[in-house]
């Protein structure tokens, strides 16, 4: 059995999520502010909180920031998009992903099972000599297998190649033509949207939202970086 | 003809023409003043025939008076026979056979004979050799001892007289003088013309050669112009003025080496008229002087001397300043009270030292409040508009100002304040009706959506529940796109803008849109540079402009055609550009285009506001680029002009 603390100060939305993360497996727990979600996950036993920003007595932000003192469960902050200053924010304080309101029903269930996935399953750091990890990311050179939290991702050789290249420099920005030149072994002559489809279809493949990208990032105008 | 005049013979021929006219102007000119002086225009032929030939003849008398009167010699006359007789009518000498042949009887033959008459008076000395002869006028008579007497000529001009005399010639001479008298005008005028013509020609070409279009100054150039005229045309002027000077007691033949010595001095003129023309063509007439040059290097030294002491004046502080100024004059007048003081030498020094007394405290303090108020002024001026002026010990008139400036202060960071508050009122404005409208949006999709998947028996249910849904997701992108236009078009976007290379921007957006274009039927051909070109762009702001742009061409473009996407370097930065073929007649402008809720396609059948292209723009412009669309028939193009950022340009 699984505890996920959902806390907004809108009945509705929380209702709408409980609808949708309704499982066997899970169970909800409700809360309408940030201090009651404190509380709650002080007194009880929770896996996993789903934080509005936005709300009366103490916001998301405040709330993840005190959860982190005693608590290292995921925590998802849900905001509308126009707030991104508020999500750079929230995910420095401690928060582990967010979801941006007006939300989609399958992204929700699945950013909640892959937080689910981490906390249960890897608990972080359990990376041999032989795979590279990058947050929920490990790839495997030896086995040439690529999981993101756990569950195995079917990637075409080439694929497999630049996410191996981004993951070996995490932070370094890749451009296109560097891509080229490092995965193909040749000099780039306008093979640059190759590129670009390749990491497009890897994303895909990797991603929950592929246009919110959360690993292989795009940095526009430059390139590329995890 | 300008090929020939820009070569060295050209330029000898014009000179050479040049001086030929001008002396030949001032010939004629010569020959006009004589003619008028000789009557040429006041008498008939006749008359002027008969007055020459008088003046000629009472000129031969009287060379034979005098000569014979005063030297004992019988003058001979060529061409011409003489009598010579006294006042009682006696024969004094004569000249030829053909004198004494009227009474003779001669035959010889005569051509003409005058009879000319003179009153002559005679100044002898005590031995009575004689001193003087002279002829005079009977109005007018001189006082001589020895008185006056007449005397006659009678003169015989001989028929054999050759014809070249100058008494047969002159007749001739005034002929053609009569002939001449107003050609010779004419003459003036047209060697004047020739002379000012090839002058101006001249002028012309000096510094001039074949095929160039520089000038081509002489050696003479180097020379500056003041220098030059005073080594040449001083020097020649009074050379020739000494010349004249010379022959100035000459009488006629005075105009010989007054003509001649004014050629080389003409010739010399013009040489440096040549050079002086080469001067104004490249326009050196007064740089290139000697004074120019002298009067430059004054000013330049005086204005380094002038910045140098004001630089040390400024940078002396205020208090200092006023200190050493005080000690100076206070010094200045001690030295003088003692030494030009006199005898009240100590009065003096009683009232210097009074006055010091009295005036140098109030003028330090002063300096003191004034270089408070400065620091003020400084501080307010940079914009750190907390800091106070301490008001105390300031006097007057200071102590008002000092209350002003705080007064400004204060008004001023009231104002900012102000402003401040009201952005960030905007900024919240919208942040929050963005969040309030979301907040209420987010349910209605939920359960919409949640109404749809309910198993249901109704199938208008489920149809019902999939408009709703489908139009609540209209909403919401409409809701982002307005927080998004009225963020942007309020300046209340923050950019951030980095070095990004354009090229990648195509390549990217091409890529990211694989899949969409492939599934719209368009074939996207990217044309990118073989090198980087870097602009300032915020990588964030150009993919919400691509994004627009892109989406556009899925929705708009004609399905089957290409999208061209590539890269034009221009004088002044890079333009990257988007075209493709319309599939829906393009009617509008694209002034029109950009508009807020305008689209292309006036049925509004797609899915999509009308916001695209105005982000787009205003994105664009935010980050310091140009937008521009351009329609072309079917063909829509969107151009997005950033300036290039040079490798070594700061943020």
């Amino acid at each position: 059995m699984v505890n996920i603390l959902i806390c907004d100060d809108e009945k509705d939305i929380v209702n709408a999520l409980k609808i949708y993360l309704s499982d066997a497996e899970y169970h909800m727990i409700e809360a309408s502010n940030g201090k009651e979600a404190v509380e709650k996950v002080r007194q009880e036993e929770v896996h996993l909180a789903i934080l509005d920003i936005m709300m009366p007595v103490m916001d998301g932000i405040e709330a993840t920031a005190k959860i982190r003192e005693f608590s290292n469960i995921p925590i998802i902050l849900l905001t509308a998009k126009s707030e991104d200053s508020d999500i750079v924010l929230g995910l420095n304080v401690g928060a582990d992903d967010y979801i941006t309101k007006p939300f989609n029903p399958v992204e929700v269930s699945a950013r909640v099972k892959s937080q689910l996935r981490r906390y249960f399953i890897l608990r972080g750091g359990t990376a041999s000599e032989e795979t590279l990890s990058v947050g929920g990311i490990e790839l495997s050179d030896r086995a040439k297998t690529v999981t993101i939290d756990g569950e195995p991702v079917n990637l075409t050789p080439t694929e497999f190649e630049i996410l191996k290249l981004m993951m070996k420099n995490p932070g370094k920005v890749f451009s296109p033509r560097e891509i080229y030149q490092e995965v193909w072994k040749e000099p780039a002559l306008g093979s640059e949207n190759t590129v670009a489809v390749h990491i497009r279809h890897l994303r895909e493949k990797t991603e929950i939202d592929p246009a919110n990208p959360r690993y292989i990032k795009v940095m526009f105008g430059r390139g590329y970086y995890i | 003809m300008k090929r020939f005049l820009y070569t060295a013979g050209g330029k000898t021929t014009l000179f050479l023409i040049t001086v030929f006219s001008v002396i030949l102007t001032a010939v004629f000119s010569i020959a006009a003043g004589a003619m008028i002086g000789q009557g040429f225009y006041t008498q008939s032929k006749a008359q002027m025939t008969n007055r020459v030939r008088t003046e000629l003849l009472e000129e031969y008398g009287r060379e034979i008076i005098y000569h014979k009167l005063g030297f004992h010699i019988d003058r001979e006359i060529p061409g011409f026979d003489w009598l010579l007789w006294g006042e009682d009518g006696k024969l004094i000498a004569w000249m030829g056979d053909s004198a004494l042949s009227e009474d003779t009887g001669s035959d010889k033959s005569i051509a003409e004979n005058w009879e000319l008459h003179y009153n002559v008076a005679r100044d002898a000395d005590d031995r009575g050799s004689i001193r003087s002869v002279i002829v005079y006028d009977p109005d007018d008579p001189p006082v001589f001892e020895d008185g006056s007497k007449n005397y006659s000529v009678t003169l015989f001009l001989r028929d054999d007289a050759e014809t070249f005399l100058p008494f047969r010639l002159f007749p001739k001479l005034i002929a053609a003088g009569y002939r001449l008298r107003y050609i010779v005008y004419l003459l003036i005028l047209l060697f004047l013309l020739t002379g000012i013509f090839s002058f101006v020609g001249l002028m012309c070409v000096s510094g001039r050669r074949n095929g160039q279009e520089e000038l081509f100054p002489g050696p003479l150039h180097k020379v500056p112009t003041d220098l030059l005229l005073l080594l040449t045309l001083l020097p020649a002027t009074l050379l020739y003025i000494s010349l004249l000077e010379e022959f100035s007691g000459s009488g006629a033949a005075f105009i010989i080496p007054a003509c001649l010595g004014a050629v080389p001095l003409f010739l010399l003129l013009l040489s440096l008229s040549m050079s002086i023309a080469v001067r104004i063509k490249t326009r050196t007439t007064m740089k290139n002087t000697l004074i120019y040059r002298i009067l430059r290097v004054l000013i330049r030294g005086l204005r380094a001397l002038f910045t140098g002491i004001s630089y040390v004046v400024r940078n002396t502080p205020l208090i200092w300043r006023t200190a050493l100024s005080i000690v100076l004059f206070s010094a200045l007048e001690l030295f003088m009270i003692v030494n030009f003081g006199g005898s009240r030498t100590d009065v003096l020094f009683s009232f210097w030292l009074f006055e010091k007394i009295l005036l140098v405290p109030p003028v330090i303090l002063a300096a003191i409040a004034l270089r408070r108020l400065e620091r003020a002024g400084q501080a307010l001026a940079s914009g750190n508009l907390t800091g106070k002026v301490d008001t105390r010990g300031l006097f007057l008139n200071f102590r008002a100002h000092a209350e002003n400036l705080n007064r400004l202060s204060g008004t001023i960071s009231e104002q900012v304040e102000e402003r401040i508050r009201s952005e960030r009122m905007k900024t919240e404005l919208i942040t929050n009706v963005s969040h309030d409208l979301k907040t209420p949006l987010t349910s209605i999709i939920n359960y919409s959506d949640l109404i749809a998947r309910e198993p249901c028996d109704n199938p208008k249910i489920t149809e019902y529940a999939e408009v709703l849904t489908r139009h609540s997701d209209k909403l919401r992108r409409l809701i982002e796109d307005l927080v998004e236009v009225s963020k942007a078009s309020s300046g209340n976007l923050e950019v951030s803008p980095e070095p990004c290379d354009a090229n990648v921007f195509l390549s990217q957006s091409a890529g990211e849109y694989a899949e969409r274009l492939k599934n719209a039927g368009l074939t996207a051909v990217v044309e990118t540079q073989p090198a980087p070109v870097m602009i300032l762009a915020d990588p964030r702001r150009m993919w919400r402009v691509f994004d627009n742009l892109m989406s556009n061409v899925c929705k708009y473009a004609q399905s089957g055609t290409r999208v061209y996407m590539d890269l034009a370097l221009t004088d002044t930065g890079v333009c990257m550009m988007i075209k493709n073929i319309s599939r829906e007649p393009l009617n509008l402008s694209p002034e029109e285009l950009t508009e807020r809720f305008v689209r292309g396609d006036v049925s509004r059948s797609t899915d999509g506001n009308g916001l695209g292209l105005s982000i787009a723009a205003s994105l664009v412009e935010l980050q310091g680029g140009t937008f521009q669309i351009s329609v072309d028939g079917d063909l829509f193009k969107a151009s997005l002009c950033f300036p290039l950022l040079l490798p070594g340009d700061s943020r």
